[in-house]
């Protein structure tokens, strides 16, 4: 027998006290009350079952990740190495701060 | 479908935030490189960048360097990242809910979602102003991001690198 048990998504186990889906096969040779309970279970499995999907995507977006993407193009350039000293401050005007 | 186009083409050397230069190089300099050496070599990194430091810096020269950040057809993504193929992956980058990727509209055909670029903000890199102007010029032509996608692309800048991480957290409402 089938039973509700979608993931928590904090890692919590769930209860053992789980939903069972009630067999459905053979209406007729379930007594009347057997037959409105499996009702009442297929209702709730059937607007439980999209919570489940809802929590499993959300677990599935924790983890995504991805892989930094490579250079368009790579090469090597000799460059010559000069030291200047110390360099110049940027010379914007300070009055553009007022305006 | 008709989507407002997110960016205009601008024909001036001129930067601004939300400015799309493809074929930037970023020098990589080696872990050996020092002052001992007057010729050295170093690798140089070819991206297509968009600019994320503020206009009015930019217009009023006050940076000496500007800062940018790689972005990407998202097919060149995929190839990389083959699980962002999968059905649904970028609407979660599109809601926002994967940090660090941003999603912008074709330049050509903002309506075809396929040809989308993603910006990558774990990535930034710092170029020179005057090396950015004359790369600008050189191009003749180039994207410029338009508002109101300009303040939501600086937007999520903001978010990515304002995040907090917390050892211990209040525990989860059940």
């Amino acid at each position: 027998m089938a039973t509700i048990s979608p993931p928590r998504p904090d890692g919590i186990t769930t209860s053992s006290k789980l939903l069972r889906r009630e067999s459905k096969v053979m209406p007729q040779l379930q007594s009347l009350e057997r037959q409105k309970l499996a009702e009442i279970t297929e209702t709730i499995w059937q607007h439980l079952t999209p919570v489940e999907q809802l929590l499993e995507s959300q677990a599935s977006i924790d983890e995504i990740s991805y892989r930094p993407m490579p250079p368009k193009r790579s090469f090597t350039v000799r460059v010559r190495y000069q030291d200047k000293g110390r360099g110049e401050p940027l010379t914007y005007s300070l009055d553009l701060d007022d305006e | 479908m008709t989507i407002e186009p997110f960016w205009v083409k601008v024909e001036e050397p001129t930067l601004r935030q939300g400015d799309y230069l493809p074929g930037c190089f970023v020098p990589i300099f080696d872990p050996n490189f020092n002052e001992n050496s007057d010729i050295q070599d170093v690798q140089v990194n070819e991206f297509d960048l968009i600019i994320v430091t503020q206009s009015c810096d930019l217009e009023n020269k006050k940076a000496r360097l500007v800062a940018m950040i790689p972005i990407y057809p998202i097919s060149e993504f995929e190839k990389i990242n083959p699980e962002f193929a999968k059905k649904g992956r970028w609407n979660e980058v599109l809601k926002g809910r994967v940090e660090g990727l941003h999603l912008l509209a074709s330049p050509i055909e903002p309506a075809d979602n396929q040809k989308a670029l993603v910006v990558d903000f774990r990535e930034i890199y710092s170029l020179p102003y005057n090396y950015l102007v004359k790369h600008a010029a050189e191009l003749g032509s180039h994207w410029r991001l338009k508002s109101p996608y300009l303040e939501h692309f600086s937007q999520t800048s903001a978010r990515f690198f304002m995040r907090v991480g917390l050892p211990s957290s209040i525990p989860p409402f059940k």
